[in-house]
């Protein structure tokens, strides 16, 4: 009797381990593969962007005339904030697509002048830009969605994702009467919306 | 004696891989049942969990010039049994075009971009097999004295995103490449 039992355990267990494949098979289910997938532990600055802007030093008409504080530009560049990336392989015929929960930071923040002011130069510095930031000043905010993405039949999709940005620099010039009275230094980075680009490969 | 231990042997193993196949099976029909068959919770507001290419589709996005700056429209397909869960919702859902990744910043103007919309889930524009399809139509405007190459720009469909937006108007689900069909 125990030989029997034994020779019947034996089986079950071989026939077990035949089996788990194919069941492991079915759960994966696509033909996706998952590559690569990952937060940036150092999120990557690129596509780097400088625009012209007014010459360093010089008011405009309207600083000259009257009194107030303006944003004197020096540089204006804009770039892309990498912070999450993936790869997939789609070695099925047809189209698939992938959803990932992914989190990316809106961000604002740098030397806005006097520290008391900030907030208020860096309204000054958005409208001189020409590019609305869409975090508070200061702050560094987590958002998190869920992003979803064509995977297209026989090929290989690599994605980045994160932030598009401004690095900004220049002075914070206060006149009175036309006179200069003060002068403050502005270095600030801010985000101003998502990032996201997909490059396809034929497999 | 031989003879008999095979024989209960085999009966053991028919017996076991038939149970692995029921097991199988019921896997295969509680996927099938999660999908078709709504949820019985209700939530307060719409999860981005949800908000995937198994519950959304969509016709490729159309973009038409217009004397005050763009119309969007786009037909998104909603699964059956996530239009139940949707209905279920406490709190407002909205919908809205925005362009992808900083292409169009100094193209579209940012004073009047696309006002996010709700969908009557009770008005399809079609029935399909597992979805309804809804009609979604947006406009938004355009900055002033744009060069050809800037309005060939705004009139891509590859340079926009269809957003899924909160209660409070905060973006929770983002589907890309709206300018290709999907369907599930």
């Amino acid at each position: 009797m125990k030989k029997m039992s034994l020779i019947a355990t034996s089986l079950l267990l071989g026939a077990s381990v035949l089996i788990s494949p194919i069941t492991q098979a079915y759960a994966e289910g696509s033909d996706v593969v998952v590559e690569s997938e990952g937060t940036l532990t150092t999120p990557i600055e690129k596509d780097i962007k400088s625009y012209s802007t007014s010459t360093p030093g010089s008011a405009s008409a309207l600083a000259v005339d009257y009194s107030g504080t303006y944003y004197q530009m020096s540089e204006k560049k804009t770039y892309n904030k990498v912070e999450w990336t993936a790869s997939y392989s789609n070695g099925g015929k047809k189209d698939d697509s992938v959803s990932r929960k992914v989190t990316r930071t809106k961000f604002a923040n740098g030397k806005a002048g006097l520290a008391a002011e900030s907030k208020v130069n860096y309204k000054i510095i958005q409208g001189k830009v020409t590019i609305n930031g869409e975090g508070s000043w200061g702050k560094s905010t987590s958002v998190e969605t869920n992003n979803t993405w064509t995977l297209e039949g026989k090929s290989k999709t690599t994605i980045e994702f994160g932030s598009s940005a401004v690095h900004t620099k220049g002075n914070i010039v206060k006149y009175n009467r036309g006179k200069l009275v003060r002068k403050d230094p502005v270095d600030v980075k801010y985000s101003y919306q998502e990032y996201s680009i997909k490059k396809v490969k034929s497999l | 004696m031989l003879k008999r231990i095979l024989s209960i042997s085999f009966i053991l193993i028919v017996l076991s891989i038939t149970l692995l196949g029921c097991d199988k099976t019921t896997s295969k029909s509680t996927e099938n049942n999660q999908k078709e068959e709504p949820s019985s919770e209700t939530s307060n507001s719409i999860s981005a969990d949800d908000l995937t290419g198994e519950n959304i589709a969509w016709e490729p996005l159309n973009i038409e010039r217009t004397t005050k700056g763009l119309t969007f429209n786009i037909n998104v397909g909603i699964r059956d049994s996530y239009i139940e869960k949707l209905s279920q919702l406490n709190s407002d859902w909205y919908v809205t075009i925005s362009d992808k990744s900083s292409t169009l910043t100094n193209i579209l103007d940012p004073k009047s971009p696309p006002i996010p919309v709700k969908i009557n889930l009770d008005s399809p524009l079609k029935k399909d097999t597992n979805k309804n399809i809804y009609s979604v139509s947006l406009n938004g405007g355009l900055i002033e004295n744009l060069s050809e190459n800037q309005l060939n720009l705004a009139l891509d469909p590859a340079n926009y995103q269809l957003d899924i937006l909160n209660e409070k108007q905060e973006v929770v689900g983002i589907f890309y490449d709206i300018n290709k069909p999907w369907s599930f």
